[in-house]
């Protein structure tokens, strides 16, 4: 057994393992979870390397090959996203470990918040390297079923955006499931590397590509499907939004991704690609212009992930109008530095939230006393937002352009320049509120808000998730960086037809 | 001076580039007195020794960096280097003064030293990346700068200032990303000259148009100039806005085919831009203000040569070419002579009533240069610009006419005296208990200096060049000032009336405003928007949507 | 096997519009379980088609047996919380513009 299948196997047992340790021994979980966070992004490092030294592997689980046994496929794509559920992960943990939730104020058991956290990163770990369209359906109700635990512990408003997002994952989950079942009956494998290409344009196949497609729309709240994000991400605990908005939704995303490339290339003509862009173009418009009317500061950055997840669904059109190579890198590195800014967003927002006691755009006047950190941190997350250069957001969008110029698609071109218009208005509207020294309505604010608008000095707790928040907004800068090398192993995607 | 030797060289332009970042760490240290200001000064310190030391075709490549960047010094990177490096150093040692508050905060120094780097690297940037990169990084900075003070006003100017800045940085994107083909390779100047066509060249015109402050997209410039702390404004007069021009020289093709009537358009947009500039400066009251609004004058003139630069004519390379020798000198003209301007008008607002009158005098000096008397800088910026105009074929009607601009400035300076005459706010001359003589009058003199001595030590004596200035240029610069003073005495005889009536016009007054509430129509739109999204959110119209999803899927797929 | 194939349309569509019309909690729920049942009932049907039979289709029903059990049991937990809290309504969405709800 080589490092990586070593690695990969931590990564996916590990937290399990955890998660009943820390449901176990309630007062160790802290601890167990901390230390079982360093060792997953060790272990993701460990895979990356060596998917970029050795290139993709195939790893079949306890020796049983398919299709009965449970398959892996362990390449480059698969490891950035393990490397971002790390990353966020780990950030998400020290956040939660520095929050230090009091049983007395919390709404719920805290016990039962580091369990659910685990599996639920077991189960986004194991989703990552699933090579089996029915493995996949387990790991996404695996996903389900923890995250809707942890948006339901956030509070007692959480549970009904909690109810609302299990109902409509769980049919989203069904719907896949058919056309799972369809593809079946149709090709008789399920196996993602063998099924490259091999769905035929004929009634079931399309059929069954609508309803993978379908649930997996449902599943990443992409226009017009996203009702029940917007309630459930800007409820729920700060590093829960963080995971759910920077990789939950993105799994919806990267599995689409490699279903329409995969088993579907055949049906990926330009027609279906503009029909799957055209969403993405709802996504970008309709929700940059809702995150733009929010007053709240969680709500916006909770739309904000629908508006950006519109960009990457730009990949469909882009790769069938020829640009498959430049559409791939470009979309999974704007979802590598999506996930990393927005959980930075989410984490820096819970801080000045908790500072402020309040989450209204409008009261967030001045960012003096003490949690300069968090909004530095939320400054840099929105700019690799945005896509200023050198951040990670801007490598992204950069290779979607070249990707639209170089097939001469130059309206979805004009796509990624009106979303990125919205996009900088929207962030700027909080940085405003942050850079102002007063509210505009300082008559009109509640005298309750203005008491506590002077707000103490930051506490080690506060530090400890500027820190986190600090960490992850680096990250996506340094995504920047890091991609325009790293685009080949991004490129290595066992069963993508380019 | 003996040469270096050549890896000295390559070297000195490394630590010119480097400094700025070097220098971020060292922001965890802050001086009891002075906060970050000496940090912030020795920053640019070696970029001054690389202007004045490293020679023509120094190159430093980076060949690992995306794509290989190539950062080189050549004739017209050391005419922007040159005032930068001096200007950023000596606006930080002043700041320590200026503005003692903003330089103690991490914040607003780290700011500065982005926008330091930003502004060397797209100085040396030999490549459209770097280029790129650097102008992002200077938007960036400059917005924190802008917004330093955090007034409202100050936070209204900071939005226009990235609404503006933004479509000029989405439109230089689109330009860069057709013209860099595939990934983050061959995006040398020469490479990529070659690939702009007529749309690419109309974004390029709107991103530079727009960082110069051209007139019609000049918006930012006098709200977000004042409202920024002295030293900030003098960078951003006097520095950023120049990156607008840089990038003209370094993309568009001399003389290429774009055609006479883009050329013509930016001739009379310039020219319209340096009366009208003049025109809103005299009507304000606030000497910052005066000194944004002869920025937008000035900078019109640089777009007059902008589109000398797209004319045909008889033309060298380098510095040789009149145009590009023009655009030097008034970079280096102006970039010097504006940041003393702003250094000393906010010197003026921090001096001792007991020497008041001497820091006023001393201002004189750049406002002298800035209208082109005798001897001054001013005179050079002039000449070439004369010689560039008869170069193109277009002298015949625009140099008379020039004069007319000439004398604005010149009446404008005047004004500007005049207001600062007295001190304009007696709170904040009294809170002169943090500044001492020798901080003050030491950068002070030096920038005095360099107004009077830098020009001419660079660009008067080009031999490379068409030929610097003649006697004859120095007596003809005496015409502006004759006609100013007949103009100002024919109003002073006339009415002391018509003349107050004059200063105080009510043009519309140009001043940052908070927004209050949206118009109408958007207001309307929004309650649509939000009206719309309910519904989405409704479980039946779940349903509803589902049922659209899929038959657009269906339709899609059965298209194909 | 046709009218097998019929019957998990059928089913399909009553859960399709149970889900989306019903207001109570537990039917939109259990809507939800007969929807699963139908693509159990295709799976099975898939199964039976090939020859020799194919055991791969039932590998996967059980293993979706137990998963409808566990997120049935979550689900039913999810309402028992809402319920015992007396909402009466527990759709926020729905109720008050999705611009004003608080965070």
């Amino acid at each position: 057994m080589t490092a990586g299948d070593a690695a990969v196997i931590v990564l996916v047992s590990l937290p399990h393992a955890a998660a009943i340790a820390g449901f176990v021994w309630p007062s160790r979980a802290v601890t167990v979870s901390l230390i079982s966070a360093a060792t997953l992004m060790a272990a993701a490092l460990v895979a990356m390397h060596a998917v970029a030294g050795y290139g993709a592997w195939r790893h079949d689980v306890g020796g049983w090959e398919a299709p009965l046994g449970i398959g892996w496929t362990i390449d480059g794509v698969a490891c950035a996203l393990l490397l971002l559920t790390a990353a966020v992960g780990l950030a998400g943990s020290i956040h939660h470990a520095a929050a230090r939730v009091r049983p007395s104020t919390a709404a719920h058991d805290p016990r039962y918040f580091w369990p659910l956290w685990l599996f639920l990163w077991g189960g986004l770990n194991a989703l990552f390297v699933s090579a089996d369209l029915f493995n996949i359906f387990v790991t996404l109700e695996f996903v389900t079923v923890a995250s809707v635990g942890l948006i339901a512990l956030s509070g007692r408003l959480a549970q009904a955006a909690a109810w609302r997002y299990l109902l409509a994952t769980l049919f989203g989950s069904s719907v896949y499931l058919l056309g799972v079942a369809l593809i079946y009956g149709r090709v008789a494998a399920l196996d993602l590397p063998f099924l490259a290409q091999a769905l035929p344009a004929d009634l079931v196949g399309m059929t069954a590509a609508s309803l993978v497609t379908i649930g997996l729309l449902l599943k990443g709240a992409v226009f017009p499907l996203h009702f029940w994000l917007p309630s459930a991400h800007a409820r729920a605990l700060p590093p829960v939004s963080a995971i759910l908005s920077g990789v939950v939704v993105a799994a919806a995303f990267y599995l689409l991704a490699r279903a329409w490339l995969g088993p579907f290339r055949e049906l990926l003509t330009p027609a279906a690609g503009t029909a799957l862009g055209l969403l993405g173009a709802g996504a970008v418009l309709w929700g940059g212009l809702l995150a733009l009317l929010q007053r709240h500061l969680k709500r916006m950055i909770a739309y904000s992930t629908v508006s950006q997840l519109g960009f990457c669904m730009l990949l469909f059109p882009l790769a069938a109008a020829g640009a498959t190579q430049l559409a791939w890198t470009g979309a999974m590195v704007v979802l590598l530095a999506h996930g990393l800014s927005k959980a930075a967003c989410f984490l820096a927002a819970g801080v000045i939230v908790r500072h402020h006691r309040s989450g209204r755009v409008d009261a967030l006047g001045g960012c003096q006393q003490g949690i300069g950190l968090a909004w530095f941190a939320f400054a840099l997350a929105a700019a690799s937002l945005v896509g200023l250069p050198p951040t990670g957001g801007f490598v992204g969008k950069w290779w979607l352009a070249q990707a639209a110029i170089n097939s001469g698609a130059y309206p979805w071109l004009a796509l990624l320049v009106a979303g990125t218009l919205l996009t900088a208005a929207y962030l700027w509207r909080v940085l405003e509120a942050a850079i102002r020294t007063g509210p505009p309505d300082e008559a009109r604010r509640p005298a309750a808000i203005a008491a506590h608008r002077e707000g103490a000095p930051a506490t080690p707790s506060d530090r400890g998730m500027m820190i986190a928040a600090l960490g992850l907004a680096l990250g996506a800068v340094a995504v920047g960086a890091a991609a325009p090398p790293l685009a080949p192993v991004l490129s290595s995607a066992i069963g993508v037809t380019w | 001076m003996p040469a270096l030797p050549a890896d000295m060289q390559v070297l000195l332009l490394a630590v010119a580039l480097a400094m700025p970042w070097l220098m971020i760490p060292a922001l965890a240290i802050r001086t009891r007195d002075a906060g970050h200001a000496p940090a912030l000064c020795l920053a640019a310190l070696p970029a001054v020794m690389a202007a004045a030391w490293a020679p023509d075709g120094t190159l430093l490549a980076l060949p690992d960096a995306l794509g290989g960047w190539v950062f080189a010094l050549d004739a017209t990177g050391r005419a922007f280097l040159a005032p930068a490096a001096i200007v950023w150093a000596l606006a930080a040692w002043l700041a320590a003064s200026l503005a003692p508050r903003q330089v103690r905060s991490p914040a607003f120094s780290g700011l500065w030293l982005l926008g330091l780097g930003g502004n060397f690297a797209v100085i040396l940037a030999q490549d459209l990346l770097a280029l790129y990169a650097g102008l992002a990084l200077m938007t960036v900075a400059g917005l924190g700068l802008v917004a330093a003070e955090r007034t409202m006003q100050a936070v209204a100017a900071a939005r226009v200032y990235i609404g503006m800045m933004l479509v000029a940085e989405l439109a230089m994107f689109v330009a860069v990303a057709t013209l860099v083909g595939g990934g983050f390779s061959d995006a040398g100047f020469d490479t990529v000259r070659e690939r702009i066509d007529g749309p690419v060249l109309a974004l390029l015109g709107i991103a530079f148009g727009i960082k110069l402050g051209a007139l019609g997209v000049h918006a930012w410039l006098p709200r977000a100039h004042p409202v920024a702390p002295v030293p900030a404004s003098a960078v951003l007069s006097g520095l950023m806005i120049k990156s607008g021009a840089l990038g003209w020289l370094r993309l568009v093709e001399p003389a290429g085919d774009a055609g006479d009537v883009v050329a013509h358009v930016l001739l009379w947009t310039g020219f319209a831009a340096s009366l009208y500039g003049v025109a809103r400066g005299l009507h304000t009251k606030r000497a910052k203000t005066l000194l944004a609004w002869s920025s937008v004058s000035q900078m019109g003139l640089v777009t007059m040569l902008a589109g000398l630069w797209i004319l045909p004519g008889t033309r060298g390379s380098g510095l040789a070419d009149p145009v590009a020798f023009a655009i030097a000198v008034f970079v280096v003209h102006h970039g010097l002579a504006k940041a003393a301007l702003f250094l000393g008008a906010g010197l003026l607002e921090r001096t001792a009533a007991s020497r008041r009158s001497l820091v006023w005098a001393s201002l004189g000096l750049p406002a002298l240069a800035l209208a082109a008397a005798p001897g001054t800088s001013g005179v050079l910026a002039k000449s070439a610009l004369e010689q560039a105009l008869a170069a193109s074929g277009q002298a015949g009607w625009i140099v008379p006419v020039l004069y007319l601009s000439g004398t604005a400035t010149v009446v404008l300076m005047a004004r500007l005296l005049w207001l600062t005459r007295s001190p304009h706010d007696t709170a904040a001359s009294s809170d002169t208990s943090g500044v001492r003589g020798p901080a003050l009058a030491l950068p002070w003199v030096a920038m005095l200096a360099a107004v009077l001595v830098v020009p001419w030590l660079m660009l008067g004596s080009n031999t490379a060049g068409p030929t610097a200035t003649a006697p004859r240029d120095h007596a003809k610069a005496l015409v502006p000032f004759v006609l100013a003073g007949f103009a100002a005495s024919l109003t002073w005889w006339a009415d002391r009336r018509v003349q107050r009536r004059l200063l105080n016009a009510r043009l519309p007054r140009v001043q940052a405003r908070a927004v209050t509430g949206l118009p109408a129509p958007v207001r309307r739109l929004s309650l649509h928007v939000v009206r719309g999204e309910r519904w989405l959110h409704l479980w039946e119209s779940v349903g509803l949507t589902l049922i659209v999803v899929a038959a657009v899927l269906a339709a899609a797929l059965s298209l194909g | 096997m046709l009218i097998y194939l019929a019957l998990a349309s059928v089913l399909f569509v009553i859960g399709l519009h149970g889900l989306f019309t019903a207001r109570n909690l537990l039917r939109r729920l259990l809507s939800l379980n007969v929807l699963t049942t139908a693509v159990f009932l295709l799976l099975v049907v898939i199964a039976r088609k090939a020859t020799p039979l194919d055991p791969v289709p039932h590998a996967m029903v059980l293993t979706g047996i137990v998963i409808a059990v566990s997120t049935t049991a979550v689900a039913l937990a999810l309402v028992e919380r809402i319920a015992l809290r007396h909402s009466p309504e527990p759709e926020p969405s729905a109720s008050t513009r999705p611009g004003e709800e608080d965070a």
